[in-house]
């Protein structure tokens, strides 16, 4: 059951407070978020929880290392000017 | 009488800025356009930032001045005071001399106005009249709230939502200033109403709020974006923090042996590093030690260099495949790796690389450990995160003690921790346990990497 650790909670360095786990497990538009591995190894087997929730394919793209934060923007950038001529 | 703070007089207050790019031995890579893979340009970066602050992004001036009316707003707050942590170091029966910089004097409690107010003011300069940003914790977007009133620029903040549900206290201060602060996901932005559509309840996320920002950032010509660390032009508004302990240090008779300071996004403790890099750069002090501090949870620079060294020297595929289950384990040096280019400042991992400077992570019940002594003897109630380098600093002044050296050690102190008491509350009552990687899981993870060739 995914849900089996989300009362779990841990100080997140990112958000700079408390989350639970659902919100770790969910926080990259619904995937796991990058750092969920390091975060909570030693609380619970969340290699297995990883393994029983999410497809290989969905965790290479967690994984994946992301862009520079400047290019990363542009993209951002660029991915909001698309949904917002497709809204138009 | 011993002197325990050291003020600088308004009028020395620094008039400029200093770039590290100017001094750095090996430039900084340059960040490419992901469509075009060239190198980006300031037009790419318009539509986010005023030019000035594109300008500053790659400056390789060294010197770069802080404009008079941006003066006068930090003369609200600044200089800020160096202290000497006599009490510290007495509790701690040590030798060595501590001195700390203390950033949470300002309006709003943290380094983050440095930039904020720059930021607010180059934007105001360049006619813009809205500027959109993210928050987690709220730190930042309180900083930016302040500073458009300072400005007259409306401020626009998407506050992941789990923390604007657990900490309405930063939401009010917000809005006091004069700051809209809404809810990430929100309805006000494609990004943010697909996301409800998919998850009514969704907590939000960083990089959510980030999207919804930048998206309303791009949908208006009056409005840009702005961003509380990472970039070089944070890092940049930053030094005024280490040049002013310059004078401070001078006005003490003492020079740093060690200089302490915790990396999240970078911009603090860049702003308090930066200017003595350059004497350990030119030479003139090779044994300065600058210590970056992090999370054990979280470790970004002590754990992830090797990994992101290794995928560096083979391509992206390898490192990729690191990261899948079928590897057999998610190895967290790996997984922490790539984080050195998304949460942590390039010139950070640069100097990293270099050699100039040194990370170490702490377990979190130590830093809180030592927060709470430093608050029984200095009297200030230490965010939880500056809490990791008044630990260091703590572990360095005791091997003082053990090696009966007087070292002098500096303490980028970033500010309070008056939001964050719940964190206090959980130490207090023996709530918080430390979780790490063991070291044999970590080895064996390591062992498992495909070998590759020498880049």
């Amino acid at each position: 059951m995914i849900e089996q650790y989300d009362d779990k909670t841990i100080r997140c360095p990112r958000v700079g407070g408390e989350v639970n786990f659902m919100f770790c497990r969910s926080e990259n538009n619904m995937s796991p978020c990058r750092w969920i591995a390091g975060c909570w190894e030693m609380r619970f087997d969340i290699n297995r929880f990883l393994e029983d929730h999410f497809s290989n394919g969905e965790l290479d793209l967690v994984f994946t290392p992301p862009k520079p934060k400047l290019e990363s923007l542009v993209e951002l950038m660029e991915q909001a000017q698309k949904r917002i001529k497709e809204e138009r | 009488m011993k002197r325990a703070m050291f003020f600088l007089d308004q009028k020395d207050m620094p008039t400029h800025w200093y770039n590290i790019q100017a001094d750095l031995p090996e430039p900084l890579p340059p960040v490419l356009h992901p469509g075009t893979k060239q190198p980006i340009t300031p037009d790419d970066l318009a539509p986010l930032f005023p030019m000035e602050l594109i300008k500053q992004e790659v400056s390789t001036e060294r010197w770069i001045e802080i404009p008079e009316e941006l003066q006068d707003v930090y003369r609200t707050w600044r200089p800020t005071v160096l202290h000497r942590a006599y009490r510290l170091e007495k509790a701690l029966d040590t030798p060595a001399k501590i001195f700390y910089k203390y950033e949470g004097t300002n309006q709003a409690g943290s380094h983050k106005p440095n930039t904020a107010t720059a930021q607010c003011y180059y934007n105001m300069k360049e006619g813009i009249k809205r500027l959109t940003t993210e928050t987690g914790a709220g730190q930042w977007g309180s900083a930016l709230a302040m500073s458009g009133a300072f400005f007259d620029v409306e401020i626009k903040v998407y506050m992941v939502r789990i923390s604007y549900d657990q900490k309405p206290y930063r939401r009010i201060a917000m809005e006091t200033w004069g700051a809209t602060c809404i809810p990430s996901p929100s309805t006000e932005t494609k990004a943010g109403r697909d996301m409800l559509e998919k998850w009514p309840d969704c907590p939000g996320s960083l990089g959510l709020a980030i999207s919804e920002a930048v998206e309303e950032c791009v949908s208006r010509d009056d409005t840009h974006y702005t961003l509380g660390s990472v970039l070089n032009h944070v890092l940049l508004h930053q030094t005024i923090i280490g040049e002013e302990t310059r004078k401070q240090m001078e006005m003490a008779d003492a020079y740093p042996d060690i200089i302490v300071g915790n990396t999240g996004g970078g911009s603090n403790y860049a702003g308090q590093f930066l200017p003595w890099i350059r004497d350990k750069i030119s030479g003139e002090k090779p044994d300065l030690r600058i210590i970056c501090v992090e999370p054990e949870s979280c470790p970004t620079l002590t754990r992830g260099l090797y990994a992101y060294d290794f995928g560096d020297a083979v391509g992206m595929t390898p490192l990729l495949k690191m990261h899948t289950l079928g590897h057999g384990f998610i190895p967290p040096p790996v997984h922490a790796g790539g984080l050195r280019y998304h949460g942590m400042a390039p010139i950070i991992c640069h100097l990293l690389e270099l050699g100039l400077v040194e990370a170490v992570a702490e377990h979190q019940t130590g830093t809180f450990e030592a927060g709470v002594k430093f608050a029984r003897t200095e009297g200030i109630i230490t965010g939880p995160e500056p809490c990791h380098n008044v630990k260091v600093a703590s572990d360095e002044a005791l091997k003082c003690k053990e090696s009966g050296e007087a070292k002098t050690i500096l303490i980028a102190h970033s500010g309070h921790g008056h939001f964050d008491l719940a964190a206090y509350d959980k130490y207090l009552s023996g709530e918080l346990v430390d979780y790490a990687f063991p070291e044999e899981d970590i080895k064996k993870a390591l062992a498992d990497l495909p070998k590759v060739p020498e880049a």
